[in-house]
Parts: C-alpha cells; structure tokens; sequence
C-alpha cells in the first residue's frame, strides 16, 4: 500500500508537469517555418528577405473574440477608448460597448486600429505579425508555398480587391492555403505590425527614402505579373494608414514568437 | 521507515508546487485584463497634474532611458514644450541635418522660451543605440544635454510612438534605416501642435508656434 503511495507521488507530479517543448502549438495556430521570399520591389540590392519561424493565427480575429477583450479592458470599449488610439468609425457596426448587433460572431471584426489590434494581442500573450511575416504566408497559394504560379488563386485574389464589399462572411469557410491558413485573401485586410514603413515618395524628401521605387518608376514596373500586383496594393494600402484608422474591411490576426514555452498550455 | 517519509513530504511539496504553478498559469490570461482595469481607474482615477488629454501622446506611458541611462517615463516630459525628432546615430546624411533644424530652432527662442521648453530625440534603432552611444553623438552634435534628452527605447514602445507620430521607417539589409524627415512640436500636456517636414528648411514656423505656446 504505502509502496503504491509513494508510486503515485512520484508519477503525479509529473503528470502535472506542464511540457516543456517548442513543437507544442496552441490549438488555433500554425507553426511557420524559417524560410525566405523575394518581395514584389525593393532596391536593386534586396533580393530576398529572411523570416524567423514562427507562430501565427490560422483565423482572423472574430467579433465573439474581440468582444471578450472589450469585455475585460473597459477602455477599449466603443465609447470609452481614447481618440489618439482609434478614430471616429471604431467598432461602428457595433450597437453597444458589448454588443456587436447584427454581426456574426464568427465573422472577423472590422473598424479596429492598429493600436486596439496590438493591445488585444498582447492581452493573448501573442503579436502581430511583421509585414515580411504575413507576406511570406500570404504569398502562399492552395497547393504550393509560392502561389505565384497559381494564376486561378492569383486572379481571385485580384477579384476580391475590385470587388464592392458587402456584409462580412463567417471566418474559415474558404480553403485554407498551403501553410493551412483560412482568409488570408477574400474576406479582410489585416494589420501587421511594421505597417508604417513604407514611405511613399512625396515624403521622403532628401533622399532618405527607398521606397520610391514602388510609386514611380522602375518599382512598379517591374512588377508586372498580377501576383505581384497584389502585393503591390497591399503596400500601397498600408502607406496610407495611419494607427489611429479604422477601416470597414480592415482587421487583424495574432502571430507569436517560439519560444520553450514552460507554460505549455493554451 | 523514516526515510520514506521524508521523501513523502518532499512529494507533497512538489505537488503543491505544481498544483500552484498550473493554477497561476490559467489564470494569467484573465489577470491581464483585470491588472489592466485596474491600471486604468488608478489612473483616471488621478485627476490631479497628471492627467492628460485624450489627444496627448503621455497617454501611452512607456518606459525609455536617457542618454545617462536614468530610466525616464515619457510622461515626465508633461509640462514643458517638446520638440522631438527621431533618429539613430549611425545616420550620416538625415539625421545631423534633422539635429541642426532643432538646434536652428533652439538657437532661435528667447531664454524665457528655453526654460519652457526640451529637446528630445528618440532613437530608432533598439539594437545599436544604447545611452552610451547617444551620449557620444550627443556630444559629437554639440548638444547641450541639460536642455537635451536622447532616449533609447524598446523596438515595440519605439514602433508604438513613430506609429503615434506619423513617422515612417524600415531597416535596411546593411543595418541602417530610412526613415521620414520630421519634427514634432508637443505643448505641455503632450499634443501635437505642429509637424515640420523636410530637411534644412525654414524653421519659422515651428519657431512662431512655441513663441505662442508660451
């Protein structure tokens, strides 16, 4: 008897041990792989771009989601948050402080900021992703990690952008991409977190800019297949916000860092 | 005998030990929330000399160092009017010429104006520029540093004030950044009053907008 005790002692521990490894991915996460890809423009110079792996969202944040973050920081609320951190539109289709009216709950939420996408990141533990970081999943097709020889899923995409928006569609109905991602393309415009580096050339006065070359010249140019003419609009329409904007097509997903996650759960 | 009981107790410590870690994990997520609120109505809560605007850049509160490596809250700057400029000390084109402006600007205002008024420049680049370094470059610029800060920040607060700003940048594969050419003109309780774009250009304005903040 007192032999089986001592057996249990010792084993329960261990089995309340949280799991100490790397490849433990939260259920609603994929893990990303290092790799690199070669942007749509750049200088002459850059010819690829290095990205760390990492862990990203495979949906986009739903309403459901962010209103439970609404629910526990008042100050993100539509009423009570801060004009500095998101504009006039914030959660406009929103009846209430905790009330998302006629939006479904799993359709991703819109009408956020960049400051109010970071903060609901942060309060999961997680980030958002870089720009380099949703580009090299994004650029993914169905089939391949490249989707640029993909013209059907290419042309969709380019549909989508010219297409009048309407009411938003649930999360993850769509087929999800090679890296098992859903909606990457066709349902929102995300935020990632180095949205503000593209500077356009009007600004960059004195010649500190390189991003010239994707307004005028040889830029966008060069970039003439439709794949990269997507990414291109992408560019374009992230140099023209500013954190405090809310846009009706526009939100968000999480990324994180991997690390040995001690904590194991989530 | 007494052995295995020795060990027992050690067992029921591990447990117990265990037991705590998990339950503190699984709570984490909701304790964040709650830390927040709580941050937050100790905050409004204050209506006294520290409250700010809901147009004031102190709402963000993050932590910087100065060019001593004093840690410096950004709200600390409450009080007195900013110019700010954001750059990193490896620059060898934009920067010194974006530095000169604010000393143009600096070399332009009444001593009455100066005392109300500090020069910061924020650093954009986390990995090289530790106080250290901004000391020597602030030195190297000739800045007097009793009128002067350079903060050295985290790259998220850093992202996080260039975001609140306007203000453009990207590293570029050699470790360097381009970046917008810009001073921002705060008053004392942390609104933009004015943005100068641009460099060595006519710094008048920013000039007239302190003359009249004061």
């Amino acid at each position: 008897m007192r032999k089986a005790v001592i057996i249990f002692l010792v084993l329960f521990p261990i089995y309340l041990m949280p799991q100490v490894s790397a490849d433990n991915i939260p259920s609603q996460m994929v893990k990303i792989d290092s790799g690199e890809y070669t942007p749509f423009f750049r200088d002459e110079n850059v010819k690829k771009v290095k990205v760390s792996s990492f862990l990203i969202d495979k949906y986009p944040v739903s309403n459901r989601e962010y209103f439970e973050f609404v629910k526990a920081n008042p100050e993100w609320r539509k009423t009570k948050v801060k004009k500095i951190f998101a504009d006039q539109y914030y959660l406009r289709e929103w009846k209430g402080d905790l009330d998302f009216g006629n939006l479904s709950a799993d359709a991703p939420v819109t009408y956020v900021s960049w400051f109010a996408a970071r903060a609901y990141s942060e309060w999961k533990g997680k980030r958002l992703p870089s720009e380099a970081e949703w580009e090299y999943t994004g650029k993914a097709g169905i089939k391949t990690a490249d989707g640029t020889n993909e013209k059907e899923y290419t042309k969709k995409i380019l549909d989508w952008y010219s297409a009048p928006s309407g009411k938003l569609a649930d999360k993850g109905k769509g087929t999800p991409n090679y890296f098992g991602l859903y909606d990457m393309h066709g349902l929102i415009w995300e935020w990632v977190d180095d949205f503000n580096t593209t500077i356009v050339t009007g600004e960059s006065r004195g010649n500190t800019g390189l991003e010239r070359n994707l307004f005028c010249g040889s830029g966008s140019l060069r970039s003439i297949d439709p794949q990269n003419y997507a990414a291109f609009l992408r560019y374009a329409f992230r140099s023209s916000l500013k954190a405090n904007y809310t846009v009706g097509n526009l939100g968000f997903r999480c990324a994180k860092d991997i690390k040995i996650n001690i904590a194991g759960r989530n | 005998m007494k052995a295995i009981g020795i060990v027992t107790i050690l067992f029921i410590i591990i447990i117990s030990g265990s037991v705590y870690l998990i339950s503190r994990e699984k709570t984490s997520d909701s304790e964040a929330g709650i830390v927040k609120e709580e941050k937050k109505s100790c905050c409004s809560s204050d209506m006294g000399s520290d409250a700010v605007s809901d147009n004031s850049i102190y709402l963000l509160e993050s932590e910087w160092k100065n060019e001593d490596g004093t840690a410096l809250n950004i709200k600390s700057l409450k009080n007195s009017n900013v110019v700010l400029g954001l750059i990193f000390a490896n620059c060898s084109y934009a920067c010194p010429i974006i530095v000169n402006d604010m000393k143009r600007i600096e070399s332009s205002l009444s001593k009455n104006e100066l005392k109300e008024t500090r020069f910061v420049l924020v650093s954009i680049d986390h990995e090289r520029d530790t106080p250290e370094k901004l000391k020597e470059f602030g030195s190297r610029m000739g800045l007097d540093l009793k009128r002067w800060d350079l903060l050295a920040g985290s790259e998220s607060d850093i992202r996080e004030l260039a975001a609140l700003l306007g203000f453009k940048y990207k590293k570029d594969d050699t470790g360097n950044y381009s970046h917008s050419n810009m001073i921002t003109l705060l008053d004392k309780n942390g609104e933009i009053m004015y943005q100068h774009e641009g460099l060595n250009e006519d710094i008048a304005e920013v000039t007239d907008q302190i003359k009249h903040l004061n």
